[in-house]
């Protein structure tokens, strides 16, 4: 008897807490599910959380609850109802100013049959009540009402090789402030070649959705609606070791008002239009067992449609936005053995346009079009030298070359050339133990299209990255170790082969942890962290030198069928004006 | 042999034509603004006040792709016409686009000062939030001038580059009838 309670009731709890310095933030949840009998069942759950800025001044909090009780009185039938309550608050300067607080009950009936047929039926009521405070001004209302919703979907497959799907939705929901319409559809097909083709597939589907909100103060509604289709193919290995994908897709969005009333010579030309086209392809060649070839080519093209109505006015104007995006990658893959060497060559370029419509009567001037060119040919190697050390190194140059077109900007147009090389290695010590090391050299010169024209120096930039690691982690993450990290990096402008440094900085970290287990169930990790920062802005004569002494615990704790992760650091500065200041994370989760 | 030859000869194809040209720019009618490289949040709201002074696009390269603007609730209680929601960089080209259509040349100008009592983090680790107080002025705009307090999340790159994720705009207090950022700019949306 206790056995079969045991398996009847489920419950689980999260528990989570931040602080970073000035902002808390908590969140609390917890499910609760039994099994009242094999036909009846009722779940709860709930939420609170919340989050204070003591700078702003703001606390916000938000609680919700839903209780659900379940019946299938027959197979393949549910029948069920839910009861929902949410409150979301939020204080400013210490006073009230947001209080949202939201009531429904739903009956819903699901109808499920052979696995080729879901229904589902909702009905229900709802009670909404605001109320928003901004200065000597109280604004509340409600928005109660009723609600329906409709689902089904019907999977089939037709002459065994063909999957189908086609679902539908329709939602609808009446307030006395606003009614919310929405409706769905979606058709999904696939077909899988005969085995003897050796692979592959056609893959289609369409959408289209509707939603409307009509504004019952204003008569005005706001309707969005959305279509798409996407086609994947992938084609049959004709040619042996030879893999072609396809794929394509087409999405458009209109989002625009209409006026409901039939008498209204309300007109409001506002609407916000994307159109969306994508065409992507792909070849494989896998020339021998461990030499690969690829090739893709895709291209995005989207096109976004804003009208503005100036403010005030009946005036409007119109951005058109165009973006066309070109992507080229090809990646040569070179595996001899366990090493994997990958060569990779990327040739991309997005353009941005814009035009105006109407803009006469606002004279509206939009001059971000540009061209961004980006090369990159890059060589990376992980090469295991024993089945204990394996060595990595990547190597990529990169130049990104940024047109601004219109004369007002072009002067800020510019070619940026970056180079890397990232060498490094990891071994390992056995009995969980694990070195790793690796570095990272980058040098970035920006140069100016028009010098002149600009009046600015070209720049470079370069920046070392280092990475020490030597520790022993446990699968609960107590850890026993040392790791190291150091950045430095640099800036200037770079004038007839001269550089002139404008600023500096320096970071670097070493990290002490002395994890250990104090039972089979309870990890604790102390863990020191000594930091020294400096930072010098040459061009401002400012220097700033930091010394951080970061303390702190981590630990892992099971107890209750949960586990407990706390990890709360407390960093003080060695300069006495600055004040330490916490971090915490506690993390409680809980099944029974 | 042939294979490879054909693969080449692809390559070589694609490498030649003019799919990948990029258009010439036109020449300058002004100059460019000072930018550095954005190694540190400070630096980034320095680009930033940079391209604003001068009417600049390069305003927008100091925003993440995944940038979301967000009004003080009480702006967008005090005007529930304007559209507050979703506000995204393509938004943000959108309306700042206004702004420097408004503004005649040299006239704009933006500072950004940190809040005493919350100073930036000494060495920021890969996000951090950063407070400041700005003051912009728009001349001949809708609303001349915007005052209060950016909350902004800063986000870094692999490259160790900073930009703008997000941007909590606040009201100086609940009850001031100084205009936001966000209600200068939300006008030309």
């Amino acid at each position: 008897m206790l056995v079969a309670v045991a398996r009847a009731f489920d419950f689980s709890y999260t528990l989570n807490m931040e602080q970073i310095k000035e902002t808390s933030k908590l969140t609390n949840s917890f499910s609760v599910a039994e099994v009242v009998s094999p036909t009846v069942s009722i779940n709860g759950n709930g939420t609170f959380s919340a989050e204070r800025t003591e700078g702003l001044d703001r606390f916000t909090d938000f609680r919700s609850g839903t209780g659900t009780l379940s019946w299938k009185p027959i197979m393949g039938v549910e029948m069920s109802t839910l009861f929902l309550r949410s409150v979301s608050l939020e204080d400013r300067y210490s006073e009230r100013v947001r209080d949202d607080r939201t009531s429904s009950a739903t009956g819903s009936l699901r109808y499920s049959r052979g696995g080729w047929l879901n229904t589902t039926v909702s009905v229900g009521l709802q009670n909404i009540d605001y109320e928003r405070t901004s200065g000597d001004t109280l604004t509340s209302g409600n928005n109660d009402g009723s609600f329906y919703r409709i689902g089904a979907t019907v999977t089939k497959s037709l002459f065994s090789d063909i999957n189908t799907s086609l679902g539908f939705t329709e939602n609808r929901s009446y307030g006395n402030e606003t009614e919310n319409f929405s409706d769905g559809l979606n058709a999904r097909m696939s077909y899988y070649f005969p085995e003897s083709f050796r692979g592959g597939s056609l893959n289609a589907q369409i959408t289209a959705s509707q939603n409307t909100i009509n504004y019952l103060d204003s008569l005005q509604t706001r309707v969005g609606q959305a279509w798409g289709h996407s086609e994947a193919a992938e084609l049959p290995e004709i040619i042996p070791g030879v893999f072609i994908s396809f794929s394509t897709g087409w999405t458009e969005d209109n989002n625009h008002y209409e006026s409901t009333h039939p008498d209204s010579t309300i007109d409001d030309p506002r609407n916000n239009d994307r159109y969306g086209r994508y065409l992507g392809s792909s070849i494989v060649w896998e020339a021998t067992d461990d030499i690969e070839l690829g090739f893709s080519l895709d291209r995005t093209y989207d096109s976004q449609e804003n009208t503005t109505l100036i403010y005030g006015t009946t005036e409007y104007y119109q951005l058109n936005e165009f973006t066309d995006d070109k992507l080229l990658n090809i990646t040569l893959t070179y595996t001899p053995g366990r090493s994997r060497i990958t060569f990779q060559r990327l040739i991309e370029l997005y353009s941005y346009d814009t035009d105006v419509e109407n803009a006469d009567t606002l004279m509206y001037v939009n001059d971000y079009d540009r061209d961004e060119y980006r090369e990159l040919i890059a060589i990376s190697s992980t090469i295991p030298m024993s089945d204990r050390f394996t060595l990595t190194c990547s190597m990529n140059g990169q130049e990104r070359s940024l047109y601004y077109l219109m004369a007002s900007q072009s002067a800020n147009s510019k070619r940026t050339s970056t180079y890397a090389f990232n060498p490094g290695y990891r071994y390992d010590l056995g009995s969980n133990w694990k070195l790793s090391q690796s570095m990272k050299i980058t040098a970035t010169y920006t140069n100016y299209i028009f010098p002149e024209e600009a009046g600015i120096s070209d720049r470079l930039f370069r920046r070392l990255d280092e990475s020490f690691t030597l520790n022993r982690t446990s699968t609960d993450s107590t850890t026993l170790g040392i790791s190291h990290n150091f950045t430095f990096n640099d800036q200037g402008t770079l004038e007839d082969g001269l550089f002139l440094r404008t600023e500096e900085t320096l970071n670097n970290t070493i990290t002490l942890d002395v994890g250990f287990h104090v039972s089979s169930s309870v990890g604790i990790t102390p863990t020191y962290s000594y930091q020294y920062y400096a930072r010098n802005r040459m061009a401002y004569g400012l220097k700033t030198v930091d010394h951080i002494h970061h303390l702190g615990i981590r630990s892992a704790i099971d107890a209750m069928g949960g586990t407990l992760n706390t990890n709360i650091t407390r960093s003080f500065y060695s300069d006495a004006d600055r004040d330490s200041y916490w971090k915490a994370n506690v993390g409680f989760n809980l099944r029974m | 042999m042939n294979r490879y030859l054909l693969s080449a000869a692809v390559f070589s194809l694609v490498l030649s034509c003019s799919l990948f040209d990029p258009r010439d720019p036109q020449d300058p009618s002004g100059t460019g603004v000072v930018w550095q490289t954005p190694t540190s949040p400070d630096i980034v709201i320095e680009n930033m006040a940079s391209a604003l002074n001068g009417k600049s696009v390069l305003y927008l390269d100091c925003l993440d792709d995944s940038f979301m603007f967000y009004a003080d609730t009480s702006d967008i209680d005090d005007y529930p016409t304007l559209e507050f929601s979703d506000w995204t960089k393509s938004v943000e080209n959108l309306t700042v686009g206004g702004i420097y259509t408004a503004v005649p040349e040299d006239s704009l100008q933006a500072s950004f000062t940190p809040v005493s009592s919350s100073p930036d983090p000494p060495a920021p680790e890969d996000s951090v939030t950063i407070y400041r107080e700005y003051t912009i002025l728009i001349p001949e705009a809708q609303y001349e001038v915007a005052f209060g307090i950016a909350e902004i999340h800063m986000v870094e790159s692999e490259d160790g580059l900073w930009s703008i994720g997000s941007w909590h705009d606040n009201r100086y207090s609940s009850s001031t009838t100084e205009k936001t950022w966000a209600v200068a700019k939300v006008v030309y949306r």
